[in-house]
């Protein structure tokens, strides 16, 4: 009887050894890429201090001809502020992009206004939507719904197929490639809701600032209109503390007069 | 004679034939005669609408490669991104039109659109929520004076009053004016701001924040025409980019644009390293530098003006509108032997979706009743064809003593053209009658899409002479086709083997 006992309690042990061993694998296989892009977002986030640079923005319309931006950035990942002053051409020079958390103002500095915008937008007339110069947010705003591996160039690459948690995104699903060794989204397809590919885009450039990864060189390619693409080069990186009122109204304003 | 004679005999002797050929001819005739009326009476509604109260008869545009209508470009997806085209050399333009002795009057007319919110409530409110009370609105920039001369009376005021010459503002359409309101119950009056925010391809997003002047209403109930409010010109161009300076010549580097080739995944990610180390810039932006970040932006204001003669259209109004045809003619002569870029059109052209619906509507149902007509043909044949074997002894007869092959011919002939004619001429005094009960009655559209059709809430449809007249010609052709094949096996009859028949 006891021999029996023994072996009964033996046999839950084992049984539970195997769940224990085997759960976590399952569960480990479906967290992987939900990690890499907490990683990817990590990577690319300057939480500590704050960020500025001055971004080219070269556009490319089949219709419109060529068209060139410099714009002047900064960034406060911690508080998810941007402020985005366009500095050419001298006709749009003072416009400017001012998001507060959820709210993103864009301020005419013709008619001295400012008018709620939406990061879904596209900057300016640009191929560049205004979420893509905030922080990033993927592994708040998605969830992987599948994962594979493959490459891309020379690159061994994760592809992830993200789906929105949330309507606040700018698309519905994406498709991301990023390298295996450090985590550096290349290229991304971004869908409709009807899974139409709307855009796809390029980072085949990458500085390290510190611990952070930020792309100086961007492609922005727009799928609907055969053509029609923007090209972004990134210079004059900072990563200085800024002061708090260059995220306000009225530092828009004042630089304007 | 004798042939009507002995057509309208045979006809009688086989009166079922007849009655069933006859009531298909009626029946068919009728149709075409109320839904064709239908059509017309939508189609002369609209076309007066759109003449006396938005487009004039006669559109001036500038060149596009899509189609450029008073409500913006209209296209596929291309067409999205396509601006409305300006009218070049306006000024010579406007001096050889208002030069035509054929020319009553003329409308300069700008598009825009825009989305439109309460001034105010972007300061007073930190919450975005706020947003709901943003819509969107189509606008016409114009100038009151040439306006008002156009279209007198083509709106209703709810409220405030219209435009005075150089003031800047905006009219309402009561559409917008509830979507701000957010409901039914309108809470903006005259004298409150809006601010209007537009993108264009020059100067980038533009705000413009003008007085509500006043708040009104379409005389014609157009769900197309209720998105739009209007605004002065000057507003207008200041949000669509319309300035004296265009675009300057750019400049790239190598590096700026190194991508914008075709550039694909090979090429992009085909090499090694793509991280480089950046020592960040310190120490350059101090106070003083962030304050001075734009430097000098007096160039901008300089930049922004607007071009006081950019119009994107110039309607024109003839005397006569007889005219219409000849006038455009001598237009776009006068475009095309002065190389300028632009070109005449009608109403058409200019009233886009509304008016192209009907007349694609009007074609749908003329191809129904084409099949319609031919499925008509095949059974009548079939009837004609049974009686015509039915009297192949009496036409053998007919030949053997002397009637020749024409003879039979034009006997079968007047047959059915008896028939189509009679029972045609009674189907278009039915249709005639329908048509009278329902201009007294009114056909109340069941939904916008036909709102859109009848150009209003009820159609009063009238008899239209062309209806009529096309019905007549459907007739006749049904008479012919249909007795040609039946006439072709009643001349195959040889007069011996007939009689024998009969025999």
């Amino acid at each position: 009887m006891k021999l029996f006992e023994k072996r009964k309690a033996l046999a839950t042990v084992f049984v539970l050894l195997i769940l224990i061993l085997a759960t976590p694998s399952t569960l480990f296989a479906a967290t992987d890429y939900q990690k890499i892009l907490k990683s990817i977002d990590n990577l690319r986030r300057f939480e500590e201090g704050d960020f500025s640079s001055v971004l080219t923005m070269i556009s490319q319309d089949p219709e419109k001809g060529t068209d060139k931006k410099v714009v002047r950035q900064f960034r406060r990942d911690k508080d998810n502020k941007f402020l985005m002053l366009i500095e050419e051409p001298e006709v749009q020079k003072g416009q400017g992009y001012l998001r507060v958390g959820d709210n993103l103002w864009f301020y005419d500095p013709e008619s001295r206004k400012f008018s709620h915008t939406s990061l879904k937008e596209n900057f300016s007339d640009t191929d560049a939507k205004n979420s893509d110069f905030g922080r990033s947010s993927l592994s708040e705003d998605y969830i992987v719904e599948r994962g594979s591996e493959g490459k891309l160039g020379k690159f061994d690459v994760y592809i992830l197929e993200l789906k929105a948690t949330n309507n606040e995104v700018t698309y519905p699903y994406m498709k991301v490639w990023v390298t295996k060794k450090n985590y550096l989204v290349l290229k991304v397809e971004e869908y409709s809701l009807t899974k139409r590919l709307l855009r796809t885009s390029y980072f085949p450039k990458y500085a390290k600032v510190g611990s952070t990864f930020t792309p100086t060189v961007m492609l922005f390619i727009d799928n609907l209109v055969k053509g029609k693409k923007t090209q972004i080069t990134v210079k004059d990186i900072s990563i200085e503390k800024l002061p708090d009122y260059v995220f306000t109204k009225s530092y828009v304003e004042r630089v304007n007069r | 004679m004798v042939i009507l004679k002995i057509a309208f005999r045979n006809l009688k002797e086989h009166k079922s034939k007849t009655l069933i050929v006859g009531s298909i001819i009626a029946v068919g005739i009728m149709v075409l005669v109320i839904g064709n009326s239908m059509m017309d009476t939508a189609t002369s509604g609209i076309r007066k609408a759109y003449w006396d109260n938005y487009t004039g008869h006669i559109i001036i545009t500038g060149i596009s490669r899509s189609k450029v209508t008073l409500f913006g470009i209209e296209g596929g997806p291309s067409a999205m991104n396509e601006t409305v085209p300006r009218i070049p050399k306006y000024e010579d333009v406007y001096k050889f039109v208002t030069s035509l002795p054929e020319v009553d009057k003329v409308n300069p007319q700008a598009y825009g659109m825009a989305i439109i919110n309460l001034s105010g409530s972007e300061d007073k409110s930190e919450d975005k929520s706020d947003d709901k009370r943003k819509t969107f609105t189509q606008l016409f920039g114009i100038d009151p004076d040439y306006y008002r001369k156009m279209f007198p009376g083509n709106l209703d005021l709810v409220a405030g009053r219209f435009l005075k010459k150089g003031e800047g503002g905006i009219l309402l359409s009561e559409r917008i004016a509830k979507r701000l309101s957010g409901g039914d119950e309108l809470d903006i009056s005259p004298g409150d701001k809006v601010l209007l925010t537009s993108m264009n391809d020059f100067s980038g997003m533009k705000i413009r924040e003008v007085p509500v002047v006043g708040i009104f209403r379409f005389k014609t109930e157009d769900p197309v025409l209720s998105y739009v409010s209007i605004a002065d010109i000057d507003t207008v161009r200041a949000l669509n980019g319309m300035t004296v300076t265009s675009k300057e010549e750019i400049k790239l580097n190598g590096e700026e644009a190194s991508l914008l080739g075709n550039v694909g995944d090979e090429e992009l990610f085909g090499g090694g390293g793509i991280v480089e180390n950046v020592n960040p810039d310190e120490g350059n932006l101090n106070e003083k530098k962030l304050l001075n970040i734009l430097g000098d932006t007096s160039k901008r204001k300089e930049l922004a003006k607007t071009d006081s003669g950019a119009w994107h259209f110039l309607l024109v109004k003839v005397k006569n509108t007889r005219s219409i045809n000849r006038v455009i003619k001598k237009l776009n002569d006068y475009f095309r032997q002065n190389e300028i870029e632009a070109r005449a059109t009608d109403w058409i052209d200019a009233a886009g979706m509304t008016a192209s619906l009907a007349n694609n509507i009007k074609l749908i149902f003329n191809i129904v009743i084409l099949i319609i007509a031919i499925v008509a043909i095949i059974i009548i044949m079939n009837t004609i064809v049974i009686s015509v074997t039915e009297r192949i002894s009496e036409i053998g007869t007919m030949r053997a003593i002397g009637a020749q092959k024409s003879f039979v011919r034009r006997m079968i002939m007047a047959e059915t053209t008896m028939i189509s004619l009679v029972f045609g001429a009674i189907g278009i005094v039915l249709g005639a009658l329908v048509l009278a009960f329902l201009n007294l009655r009114g056909i109340p559209a069941p939904n916008i899409f036909f709102e859109v059709i009848f150009g209003g809430k009820v159609l009063h449809p009238i008899l239209s002479l062309s209806s009529v007249v096309g019905s007549l010609v459907v007739v006749v052709i049904i008479g012919v086709v249909a007795s040609l094949y039946p006439v072709a096996i009643a001349l195959k009859i040889q007069p011996v083997q007939a009689m024998q028949r009969a025999a």
